[in-house]
């Protein structure tokens, strides 16, 4: 796992992020975050709601100046300057379009407002549509169009101007599997087209599909950065995932036990989960240890580390898939 | 568990500024001022501005006029001498409500011209009975004519209209700007606060990460809502000119000018007002009662002429009044596009005002 401190400068890479710093009050929300986004690369920020993924993205985009540390677009500083959001393309969670506008309309409108010159529109528009696969819906009425081809007429609303990095924000919130596998499919078309995708996620299984590279957020510090695979290999090595759920809060005893033994319990509850090494490996021993204890087991379940666990492990908490 | 309901409600209400506000201090205010506006129009209160012009006073011209003052029912504001040209200026202007003309021939009772705006009627009426008073008191009864009853012996009293050719027909002018204010200031509030609508949907967000900025979004709303407006105001104006004959087509470059200015001004009052609230709800319900006291300050709903004096000089901080002194100016009074300057200056630069406002409100939402 790359330390997210050591993680090195690329001086081709289109988003740099140094010691970002940030405080509302007494709350630190950025702690020295660092890291980098290339070309073509899907960068999955990951973290419970509160960590300061929101408040790392406005900064990209200017909106939260830093107390300390700096970010560079290109090499250059990204800020308020009009010339470097130029560079910016945003995916707001929201569904951000005019629901009485039709797709092409909507998309002629965005494309305005990105600064794009009057002739480059209809080109820019019809790319855009086909892109995400609704040249058919072009001209229905956003509001007639399903959830799922209102995200991808979002995500091509932020794409119209060609973005250098394209900032998304949850974008598979709310679907079903084939519309979340059609946004996918959206966003590797773009990483293709080499833009830079900084994706700010809580759907952990999303993550560990589409992206290069991911960065664990937890209360304003990054905690780690690295490949997906990279992650689950040096949080766990070989190791399998022991997941252990309680009938009841464990008492005082009960969580020296599991904690001797390498299980961390998550958001504080009955859910606590380790590696299967050392004196873990008897599982029904663990078991008859907790029984014993005073502390019954509703489930206890043994399967291959995920980023989920990963997350599990590094942060102390959970997010629901 | 009705008590329970009971203060979810009561603490949403002492929690919330605006609420409170809009429950207490709104209504107060509105009472208030309408109040003062209707209770004046009701005829209890109003006295209208009278100029006097003799063109020769003497002693017993002066006995009159001071007869004439000696009641309520009207304020002698100006007593003039000479030309009478001034005097027809004055009411023409609307400094005055009606003028009085007195007219004398050597050694005989004075006879009477009322110079009146039609806009103002009932200001001449008022000053037409005064003028019988004051000629009774003066004349008829210290040395009544015998066999005959003081009070059906009236003065010689000529009613002279001031206005310019386009009056007539053109009375219906001034509703027709009255009612055109009033909604666009209305209309106006509820294109303003479709910002709140594209900044919780996420648009704001969007369109900020970007080049543009806030700007292009307040300057399009802008732009929209004066057309809106100024064909709001061309579809009222047109009824007028087709079903009650104000001569719209001869004052055309006025009108347009006049018209767009005041969709102008009320677009950036409305974008302007609605800036300065956090939530939809709270501008709307704000700026919609905002905009009835202004209408009604300013005219929309009774003409200023009828208010008391004060409320007359307040209203001349709205739109409205502008926007009606100058259409009155090209219907009534008949008047060329430069004698305009002013009530057209004025609503361009409350549309200008309202817009730097509204662009100011706007780019607070770029940073966090």
């Amino acid at each position: 796992m790359t330390n997210p401190s050591e993680q090195p400068s690329s001086q081709s890479a289109v988003l740099e992020v140094n010691a970002a710093s940030r405080r509302w009050g007494t709350n630190v929300a950025l702690n020295a975050v660092s890291f980098s986004v290339g070309a073509g690369e899907i960068f999955a920020l990951i973290g419970p709601n509160g960590a300061g993924k929101t408040t790392l993205v406005r900064s990209i985009t200017g909106r939260v100046p830093l107390h300390e540390g700096h970010i560079t677009l290109l090499g250059q500083p990204a800020g308020r300057a009009s010339r470097m959001r130029r560079h910016l393309g945003l995916v707001p969670q929201a569904i951000a379009l005019y629901s009485h506008l039709t797709a092409r309309e909507n998309l002629a409108v965005f494309a305005r407002l990105a600064g794009m010159a009057r002739d480059q529109i209809p080109s820019a528009v019809d790319r855009a549509l086909q892109r995400v696969d609704l040249t058919t819906r072009a001209d229905d009425r956003t509001a007639h169009l399903s959830g799922g081809m209102q995200r991808r007429l979002n995500i091509a609303a932020g794409t119209l101007h060609e973005p250098t990095l394209l900032l998304l924000d949850e974008p598979t919130v709310g679907l079903d599997v084939a519309a979340r596998e059609a946004v996918h499919d959206v966003l590797r078309v773009l990483r293709r087209a080499g833009i830079a995708i900084l994706l700010t996620t809580h759907d952990l299984d999303q993550a560990q599909e589409l992206a290069d590279n991911v960065g664990v957020l937890s209360h304003g510090r990054l905690l780690a950065v690295d490949a997906p695979n990279a992650l689950i290999q040096t949080t766990f090595g070989d190791a399998q995932e022991l997941v252990v759920i309680l009938g009841a809060s464990p008492t005082a005893e009960a969580r020296r036990y599991l904690e001797d033994n390498g299980l961390r319990g998550v958001n504080g509850g009955k859910v606590w989960s380790g590696l299967l090494t050392g004196g873990l490996t008897d599982v029904s021993a663990v078991s008859q240890r907790l029984k014993a204890l005073g502390i019954g087991v509703e489930e206890l379940r043994v399967r291959e580390p995920s980023l989920r666990s990963v997350f599990v492990r590094l942060t102390g908490e959970n997010m629901a898939p | 568990m009705n008590i329970a309901v009971f203060r979810v409600m009561f603490l949403g209400l002492v929690r919330d500024r605006g609420a409170l506000a809009m429950t207490f201090v709104v209504p107060a205010v509105f009472f208030l001022v309408f109040a003062s506006i209707f209770a004046a129009s009701s005829g209890g209160s109003f006295q209208p501005r009278v100029v006097v012009h003799s063109p020769s006073p003497d002693a017993d011209v002066a006995g009159f006029v001071t007869e004439l003052q000696a009641t309520d029912a009207i304020r002698v504001t100006t007593i003039l001498e000479g030309d009478e040209t001034a005097a027809r200026s004055l009411v023409r202007s609307g400094r005055a409500d009606a003028g009085l003309l007195i007219r004398r021939a050597e050694g005989a009772r004075p006879a009477f011209v009322i110079l009146a705006d039609p806009a103002r009627d009932v200001a001449a009426q008022i000053l037409r009975a005064n003028v019988q008073r004051a000629f009774v008191v003066r004349y008829i009864a210290p040395a009544p004519l015998p066999g005959s009853d003081a009070f059906t012996i009236g003065p010689p009293i000529d009613v002279e209209p001031v206005t310019g050719a386009a009056a007539g027909a053109n009375e219906v002018a001034y509703s027709a700007g009255a009612v055109a204010l009033l909604f666009l200031l209305l209309s106006s509030v509820y294109g303003a606060v479709s910002l709140f609508e594209e900044r919780d949907s996420g648009i704001v967000e969007r369109i900020v990460a970007g080049p543009a900025g806030t700007r292009p979004l307040v300057d399009g709303k802008f732009l929209y809502l004066s057309l809106l407006g100024f064909v709001q105001i061309a579809v009222i104006f047109g009824i007028a000119w087709l079903v009650h004959g104000v001569d719209v087509p001869s004052q055309l470059l006025g009108w347009s000018l006049t018209s767009i200015l005041s969709a102008a001004a009320a677009a950036g009052l409305a974008l302007g007002l609605t800036s300065a609230f956090r939530t939809r709800q709270q501008a709307l319900t704000f700026a919609n009662v905002t905009m009835l006291i202004v209408s009604a300050l300013g005219g929309s709903m009774i003409p200023r002429f009828l208010m008391p004096d004060f409320l007359q000089t307040i209203g001349w901080i709205t739109p409205n009044a502008w926007a009606l002194e100058a259409y009155t100016g090209l219907f009534w009074r008949d008047e060329v596009l430069t004698a305009l300057t002013l009530p057209l200056t004025l609503l361009a630069a409350a549309a200008f005002a309202g817009l730097t406002i509204a662009r100011s409100g706007a780019r607070r939402l770029e940073t966090v």
